[in-house]
């Protein structure tokens, strides 16, 4: 019987396996071998004609003390910090919106799908019809906020990136929307109902039952908003270039304009690195506390 | 029976000499691949088109734009030994990548000027300062592209000034941009639609007819923040301020092109943009605004990248036939792309000479090149890196953000820790 049951473990354990080795497989190949070649290419410099040469960790200590490097991660983590609770706001309060009015199913549906018909365009599609319309000339918004004395917003080194994380919320709250959605459906009815009778006011009925109830939900849309922005891109490349001066580079633009502008991958790589390293490590604290207040 | 032998000898006699004779040959395949995308990449379609329909030995396929990635791409094509037959580079990148390419005067099968159509005395010695590294030639200059000013006679005339005489020195410059700006139209602006490279080039001009180097001549530290560079600064800043001549952040193309600025400082490349505005332009030379008339050029340059290990003689020779009907031919080039080719006898060919855009100015600055009078940029491996420090502190002068003064200051901290490490 014993030896049976060894048998049948050890068969299970290679079925499940075979099972998960196509992911293993394409994880591998697409995921760890290009983060781990990633890592080895930033211990050299590069030049594989003549021969790359390895330099240790050269290429992360040069980057300590590159000042364009401390501004491009300052400016991340100011987009992060700009971006990730506006989407989170606003994507709460449309999801909540359309809850409050879910009887009415027409009005929900048009809603839904004005809300969530930015995210299905593309980040060049947002990117350059946004640098139209607030362009200093022909700008449709930026006539008008001229008219009342407004600043140009992609021109003023202040106003540049949040103007970039309000488009950034523009076109990716309604995803987060949708994921609130979600979760307020699974929330019984009966237990609004039963504390709106029991006289739970507003911010009760937010604080006690909707804000608890959603934390999977909002901590699944926080980390998902916090790698995005971190890994945003397409907008300042297209939008501002990075500009003026260098108020909007991001991280990922540094390192695109390290690797394809002045060809140092070996440079790139190690921003690449320290920039998966800062995502991680950031991801992972949102995880921990959303478990540990998922446990509790 | 006889008969049948004879037969069967005669179709094996005809077939040896179709064989010897090359009849039912495969064409040899050029790849030319180009970082040309807007007007440029259509007249390298007409000339390469032009090409394979006379020539039935050789076949050119084109593979154009990519503009952004293009020298990464060319590395990494030689790395992965499939790199095209001719590529295309600024000059000023030569020294950049000259170890992925093959130099011309001393390939794997000699010096291929020996199949050159054209004379390398008549290339403009300009366009063949930079191609030349180490005693090697590294590539065959196509053109030179060249800023200017383009301005709207219909605005001069309305300003009152003559639109035939446009300005050519400081004083006649700020007496017409006043003129035009009384008459309610945006006076000036230093370079088209105002990306901060753009405005680092509109200092680069003003700096250098001040006498200005950017840098010292071996590179090992940036010699512009003085008074000249400051002064130059100035002009810029005070264009956008004092003068009141555009406004910050304006983007001179969508002005120029609307019919609303007097006066815009731009590439060749934009004639074609501005070829069908409804109203009347011309292109000029660019001003001496403190000095010799100096302006920014670059360029475009053939390069033979490294072949892999046993391409056959004949694939060179085609190349070099390529690239000779390519230059031979070039005035199409000129005319269609807007940049002033390097081969000096098609600047006389009819049909350029004739052309809307060499009577509307082009020629002006064809002259201004003739007289020496363009400049390169940085010309150094790191050379991408330092303009992108200096643009960024001209941009920010420029929005006011900081001072002209701090603006050469920190720029000339950063290029030398960029040549002399952290």
């Amino acid at each position: 019987m014993r030896k049976y049951l060894k048998r049948y473990r050890a068969n299970d354990a290679i079925i499940g396996f075979l099972y998960i080795l196509p992911y293993v497989a394409c994880w591998s190949i697409f995921l760890a071998y290009p983060v781990g070649y990633g890592f080895y290419l930033s211990l050299f410099c590069w030049d594989p004609l003549r021969g790359s040469q390895f330099v240790g960790f050269t290429n992360y200590q040069r980057l300590l003390f590159d000042p364009r490097f401390i501004n491009a991660i300052l400016v991340s983590l100011k987009f992060v910090v700009m971006t990730v609770p506006l989407v989170i706001f606003f994507g709460a309060l449309m999801a909540f919106g359309l809850w409050y009015l879910r009887h009415y199913k027409k009005i929900v549906s048009i809603s839904q799908a004005l809300f969530f018909i930015p995210y299905t365009l593309s980040v060049s599609v947002i990117a350059i019809t946004w640098r139209w319309l607030l362009d200093r000339n022909v700008g449709f918004f930026q006539y008008y906020m001229s008219q009342i004395g407004l600043p140009v917003l992609l021109v003023d080194p202040s106003l540049a990136l949040p103007t970039i994380a309000f488009v950034t919320t523009w076109w990716i709250a309604g995803y987060r929307m949708l994921i609130f959605q979600a979760a307020l459906e699974d929330i019984p009815v009966e237990v609004v109902e039963a504390a709106i009778i029991d006289g739970a006011s507003f911010r009760v009925l937010v604080m006690k039952i909707f804000f608890p109830l959603l934390k999977p939900a909002m901590t699944f849309a926080i980390i998902f908003t916090i790698v995005m922005a971190f890994q945003m891109f397409g907008q300042v490349f297209l939008m501002t270039e990075g500009g003026p001066g260098r108020s909007t580079e991001l991280l990922a633009l540094y390192i695109y304009r390290s690797a394809f502008d002045y060809l140092d991958l070996g440079r790139a790589a190690a921003a690449g690195f320290i920039l998966g390293i800062l995502v991680l490590s950031v991801s992972l604290v949102w995880i921990k506390k959303g478990m540990k207040s998922a446990l509790q | 029976m006889f008969r049948k032998i004879w037969l069967l000898f005669s179709v094996a006699v005809l077939s040896m000499g179709i064989a010897v004779m090359g009849w039912g040959k495969e064409p040899i395949k050029i790849v030319m691949r180009t970082l040309w995308h807007e007007a440029d990449a259509r007249a390298a379609e007409m000339i390469i088109n032009l090409f394979n329909n006379t020539h039935d030995d050789i076949q050119v396929e084109l593979i154009q734009g990519g503009w952004a990635e293009y020298n990464l791409q060319l590395k990494l094509s030689v790395l992965a030994g499939n790199p095209p037959h001719i590529g295309t580079l600024l000059p000023e990148k030569i020294v950049e990548l000259k170890d992925y390419l093959i130099p011309i005067d001393a390939s794997p099968i000699g010096n291929l000027l020996r199949f050159a159509e054209f004379d390398l005395a008549d290339l403009r010695p300009l366009a063949m300062e930079l191609v030349q590294v180490d005693g090697h030639l590294y590539g065959i200059p196509i053109d030179n592209n060249v800023m200017g000013v383009y301005y709207n006679k219909d605005i001069f005339r309305a300003a009152g000034l003559d639109p035939d005489r446009p300005p050519q020195t400081l004083g006649e410059f700020l007496t017409a941009a006043e003129a035009i700006k009384a008459a309610g139209f945006a006076a000036w602006h230093p370079d088209s639609d105002g990306l901060p490279r753009k405005l680092r080039r509109a200092w680069y001009i003003l700096f250098w007819q001040l006498g200005g180097e950017l840098f010292d001549e071996n590179y090992t530290r940036a010699t512009f923040n003085n008074s000249k560079g400051l002064l130059a600064l100035r002009f810029l800043v005070d264009t956008f301020g004092a003068f009141g001549f555009n406004e910050r952040g304006a983007n001179g193309v969508t002005q120029f092109g609307a019919g609303l600025l007097g006066m815009m400082g731009g590439g060749n490349w934009y004639y074609l943009q501005f070829v069908n505005v409804p109203f009347d332009w011309g292109i000029m030379a660019m001003p001496s605004f403190f000095g010799p008339a100096y302006t920014r050029i670059s360029g475009s340059v053939f390069v033979i990248p490294r072949q892999p290990p046993g391409t056959p003689p004949e694939v060179y020779e085609a190349i070099m036939k390529v690239i000779s009907f390519f230059i031979t031919n070039s005035h199409i080039w000129t005319m269609y792309g807007g940049h002033i080719t390097a081969y000096t006898p098609a600047l006389q060919h009819p049909d350029l000479i004739a052309s809307d855009y060499w009577q509307r100015g082009g020629k002006f600055l064809a002259e201004a090149l003739q007289k020496g009078l363009g400049r390169y940029e940085i010309v150094h491996p790191k050379g991408s890196e330092l303009e992108d420090v200096i643009q960024t502190y001209i941009d920010l002068a420029i929005k006011g953000t900081i001072t002209p003064e701090e603006a050469l200051a920190r720029a000339e901290k950063e290029c030398n820790r960029i040549l002399q490490g952290p």
